[in-house]
């Protein structure tokens, strides 16, 4: 590779690496001849257009630099990550599979296949070709990354908080991934307090990460005192609060008490009422404030 | 199976014709959550109507989807056994019986829906609003259209017996 060409990818790789996407983007355009049979430089190029979401120049662009070199697993990465993202999961399969049969003992190549195998609903094998990544290396922080996504998929909350908060004490304190799932964890027990401050400790990391600030805003509009009457529907979730107020006013009409139940059922319509319409008309009003 | 075996498994393509294209307005999955009230005030019919529908918006596999016909025939079939086996004339403990039914029922297809539900909501960007449709309409549909066809069953029924 001639010296400018080498000054170019060096300068890409930097903005790549201070989240300048476009500027990288310019500096490889200048870049033609000889020096586009180097699969580095497509790498690059491929790398600033999945930052810059253009999944399907991405996609176009990892395919010219595998027709460059066909061995490269940057590159095979970066393709099943765009393929992936467009929602071919065929085709991102088959692009992680080709570098798993490069390197079939790397962990982030583990985990990013198992990531799509859940994408794909196969959450099963997912789980055991994570299991394979953390057999390889049980401290990768992929590997920690994949088992609290694995874990969240499932359902699983609890599992998904533990490893959340093993990600935040091992690697890193302020890790926004590790937060936004102590804030989900945090928001499906009610205690939207401390959810809003994993949210926003989250979008603090990265302000240019807008659905981690939405998480935020939406977090904070959530503790406003106008969200206070329908925390128990949020708590517990509308069918088991529903059952829950049935199964009361039953109680009180099978036991004769009638006013009891008169106010009970008529406070609890009016929170239904509340509910279906005061809290898309506060998160409106809400958001417009400066978050 | 050995563990050479296992671990060659594990590199087998799971993923072929499988696509998780962005879904637009209106083709896009409704809350979980929603599908209760639909549940309470139509029935396991209208409730299982729903679920179907969204499952095919969630991408979930036939084998897994055709459990919820199954969910919402077998809900009306326990809901007329009941009714014949009360033998009640009360429209309301009719409508009791039928709201149990569609309870029953929608904690079965919450579950069967729930890891879908939670991979889609996973891996799609944007916040609720834009990930999930308004079940307003289609819910009304179908809670009125179906729960009067699974009174009708029932009212047949009851009369016939």
């Amino acid at each position: 590779m001639r010296t400018n060409a080498e000054t170019a990818v060096a300068l890409a790789s930097h903005y790549l690496d201070v989240d300048q996407p476009q500027r990288a983007l310019d500096v490889l355009d200048g870049i033609d001849g000889p020096d586009l049979d180097d699969a580095y430089l497509w790498a690059l190029r491929t790398q600033a257009l999945v930052d810059l979401k253009q999944f399907a120049q991405a996609a176009a662009t990892a395919r010219n630099g595998l027709s460059v070199d066909a061995e490269s697993i940057t590159v095979l990465d970066l393709l099943a990550i765009a393929e992936a993202e467009l929602g071919e999961l065929e085709a991102a399969e088959t692009a992680i599979l080709q570098a798993l049969e490069l390197e079939p003992e790397h962990p982030v190549l583990l985990c990013r296949y198992a990531l799509l195998l859940a994408r794909g609903g196969e959450l099963g094998k997912a789980t055991r070709v994570c299991a394979e990544a953390e057999r390889i290396d049980p401290d990768d922080e992929a590997v920690i990354r994949c088992r609290i996504a694995l874990a969240y998929v499932r359902g699983d909350n609890k599992a998904a908080a533990r490893e959340s908060r093993r990600l935040l004490a091992e690697l890193d304190p302020d890790d926004p991934v590790g937060h936004t799932m102590l804030g989900v964890q945090a928001a499906s027990r009610g205690s939207f307090r401390s959810a809003s401050r994993h949210f926003d400790t989250a979008a603090r990391y990265d302000l240019g990460d807008e659905q981690a600030v939405d998480l935020a805003r939406r977090g904070r509009i959530h503790t406003h005192p106008l969200f206070w009457p329908i925390l128990p529907f949020e708590r517990f979730g509308p069918a088991a609060s529903w059952l829950g107020a049935v199964a009361i006013m039953g109680l009180l009409a099978a036991t004769g008490q009638d006013l009891l139940f008169a106010i009970f059922a008529g406070t609890y319509v009016l929170l239904c009422i509340y509910s279906w319409v005061v809290p898309p008309l506060a998160r409106r009003w809400l958001s417009r404030e400066r978050w | 199976m050995n563990e050479q075996d296992a671990r060659d498994d594990l590199f087998q393509p799971s993923l072929r014709g499988v696509a998780r294209k962005p879904r637009e307005e209106g083709n896009r999955p409704w809350r979980l959550g929603s599908q209760f009230y639909v549940a309470f005030f139509g029935g396991p019919l209208a409730v299982a109507a729903i679920a179907w529908f969204n499952a095919e918006r969630l991408g979930m596999p036939s084998s897994a989807r055709r459990w919820i016909p199954a969910i919402g025939v077998a809900g009306l079939v326990a809901s007329v056994v009941a009714a014949v086996a009360i033998d009640t004339d009360l429209g309301g403990a009719q409508r009791l019986i039928v709201r149990i039914a569609g309870v029953a029922a929608f904690g079965l297809l919450y579950l069967l829906q729930r890891a879908p539900d939670r991979v889609y909501h996973a891996f799609n960007e944007g916040d609720e609003d834009e990930l999930y449709d308004s079940l307003w309409g289609p819910g009304l549909a179908a809670t009125f259209g179906l729960g009067i066809l699974q009174a009708i069953i029932l009212a047949a029924v009851l009369g016939a017996a």
